[in-house]
């Protein structure tokens, strides 16, 4: 790793010359960095806009009764937070990290399919506009619950159409995305950069490159059949015609299990660059992180039914998937084991970056726990589509994924912008983050367990406190957001200059190998890796 | 029996250590002894990874059949 800052000299020149300027630089992009840029953006654009739709709930449910919004609107605004902050900010913030570090990591020049890269990022404006605009259609948006369950779905209003076609979209995008991944890291990997030398976010990377090669045409051939019983006089879904209602959610869930670990797993990759860097210590057992991941990711396959213990299936398929289920514990366990250990007599500091994977640490294992106690077949009956079940996932998809999200974008944000951010308004921004989150969802786990079901805009009297404070808490969550905002746009503007490598146990290619701000070209020459 | 080699590419494993080797891999942890012994190829890990999905399932499906007869 030490033949080094000789390369960083060949990029001067890159700095400035050919670099397009104005509004072209972007549309017709195929540099990694600027389209990871974009999707970041995009990403935290459409995080405001499926947190705007997560403010609606929960003002609706501040108290019991309807007072502001009407219940079809409800659904719908329930279905298009989901669809919004699944497809269009976890997902895509993932992709954006990917593309700027992938092949700053792997000391590579750019993505393997550059022009592939751009059409993957321009899919996701157009998808983002249907999901919106399918609010508008005639009807008001398809209050089908972002998983688009038969017969709701093949019933629903024009909205339903747009839904389904932007789907298609971001499937096409993520496929594409997955393909340039998986070919720069086999393909584009710097001499002496093995794949077991890889960081751990770009094994990360490939791994959930797959699951999503795998499952995005499951899911692409559900709403299909969707959209053919809608229009084209197919049963799939229709009972009445032979069809089977149950098919869709087999479907639905063979590809919703794995997209929930390709959720998390660059999540996990990016916690285990932060954590060794804010220990001064590598990564432990760096070995059976790769092996763990990739068991997950086989698992991820065999466990979907876990999703519908109630809709109705054989008591040995219940044992069959409860059992699976519970196993998944074993290399998540392993993973949580190997953090702890990498931290045990480290040298550790709290900047913000660490607090947030230390706040991801703590809180995915409790969604993880949660989603054990969900596993059991004869509780997950009890609990199923109560509160319970959006406590678990959004412990899982908020605490895990968005917080690890954010402990990467301040862990980078030096190397992208050259600017170091507002360390204090960054550790405000965690603690409002951390505290607002737990008042928000902890308490619907007992709203869940005292039956609480989701996806209602009114409820019985007896749940009118949790209600409340739960409905504090979200706008307390989404009001930090935009400090997070503002921190951002404060470092880009006008934050102090970043030194090369701030974090001094940063060690891997983008901090010992290249200037900060991170030229526009980096690696045309590849670095030779020891 | 490895003992003599050193400095030398690790030998061709068998399908045993391979097998070894990667069952703690499957199961997420590393054991150093078997993995600085023995090379394994990527398609030696695709094939594993689908028997062993297989035997995953067959497991889980005969302790099902035990428990509920």
């Amino acid at each position: 790793m030490d033949a080094a800052h000789a390369h960083t000299h060949d990029h001067g020149h890159d700095d400035h010359g050919h670099k397009p300027s104005g509004i072209m630089r972007w549309v017709k992009s195929t540099n990694h960095k600027d389209i990871g840029t974009m999707y970041l953006w995009f990403s935290f654009t459409m995080f405001m806009v499926g947190g705007v739709m997560a403010m609606i709930i929960r003002a609706e449910l501040f108290q019991p009764g309807l007072q502001i919004v009407r219940p079809d609107f409800f659904n719908s605004m329930t279905t298009y937070h989901g669809l919004i902050m699944v497809f269009g900010a976890i997902m895509p913030a993932f992709v954006g990290f990917a593309n700027w570090l992938i092949p700053m990591q792997i000391g590579a020049p750019d993505m393997a399919f550059p022009r592939m890269n751009n059409l993957s990022f321009w899919l996701l404006p157009p998808a983002a506009m249907l999901l919106i605009a399918a609010q508008f259609m005639p009807g008001g948006g398809a209050g089908v619950g972002w998983t688009m369950y038969a017969p709701l779905s093949t019933q629903a209003g024009p909205a339903m159409d747009l839904t389904i076609f932007a789907v298609h979209i971001l499937g096409i995008s993520s496929i594409m995305g997955s393909i340039n991944i998986i070919t720069t890291i086999l393909n584009m990997r710097a001499p002496g950069m093995s794949l077991m030398k890889m960081p751990l976010f770009c094994w990360t990377w490939l791994i959930t490159a797959y699951l999503l090669v795998a499952v995005m045409p499951v899911l692409a051939g559900a709403v299909t059949m969707t959209l053919t019983d809608r229009h084209f006089g197919t049963h799939f879904f229709n009972a009445a015609g032979g069809g089977d209602p149950v098919l869709y959610q087999h479907i639905f869930w063979f590809f919703g299990h794995p997209e929930v670990y390709i959720i998390a797993i660059p999540a996990f990759g990016v916690v285990s660059q932060v954590i060794p860097a804010f220990s001064r210590k590598p990564l432990f057992g760096y070995a059976s992180m790769v092996y763990a991941t990739a068991s997950i990711a086989i698992l991820s396959f065999m466990v979907w039914a876990h999703h519908m213990y109630t809709a109705g299936m054989p008591v040995e398929a219940q044992l069959y998937f409860m059992y699976a289920t519970a196993l998944i514990a074993v290399p998540t366990g392993v993973k949580v084991f190997n953090w702890v250990a990498t931290m045990w007599k480290g040298s550790l500091t709290f900047e913000t970056p660490m607090l947030f994977s230390l706040g991801f640490l703590f809180l995915f294992t409790l969604g993880g726990f949660t989603g054990l106690v969900l596993s059991i077949t004869p509780v997950d009956v009890q609990l199923h589509d109560t509160y319970y079940v959006v406590a678990h996932f959004h412990y899982v998809m908020v605490a895990g994924a968005l917080f690890s999200a954010f402990a990467g974008i301040y862990f980078w944000l030096p190397k992208w912008t050259g600017r170091m951010y507002n360390e204090t308004l960054g550790k405000w921004h965690f603690w409002l983050s951390l505290i607002f989150f737990n008042v928000t969802f902890f308490v619907q786990h007992f709203l869940g367990l005292a039956g609480m079901p989701r996806r209602i805009p009114d409820y019985a009297l007896q749940f009118a406190e949790f209600n409340a404070i739960s409905s504090i808490g979200a706008f307390g969550f989404g009001l930090s957001q935009l400090l997070f905002l503002y921190i951002v746009i404060k470092c880009i503007t006008s934050g102090d200059k970043a030194p090369d490598k701030p974090w001094e146990g940063a060690d891997s290619l983008e901090w010992t190998h290249l200037p900060t701000p991170a030229p526009w070209h980096s690696f045309e020459t590849p670095p030779v890796i020891k | 029996m490895m003992d003599a080699v050193v400095n030398e590419k690790p030998p061709k494993a068998t399908l045993l250590q391979v097998v070894r080797m990667l069952f703690w891999a499957f199961f997420g942890v590393r054991k150093r002894v078997e993995h600085d012994k023995i090379e394994v190829t990527p398609v030696q890990v695709v094939i594993f990874g689908i028997v062993a999905g297989a035997v995953f399932v067959g497991t889980l499906v005969t302790v099902v059949i035990l428990v509920t007869r």
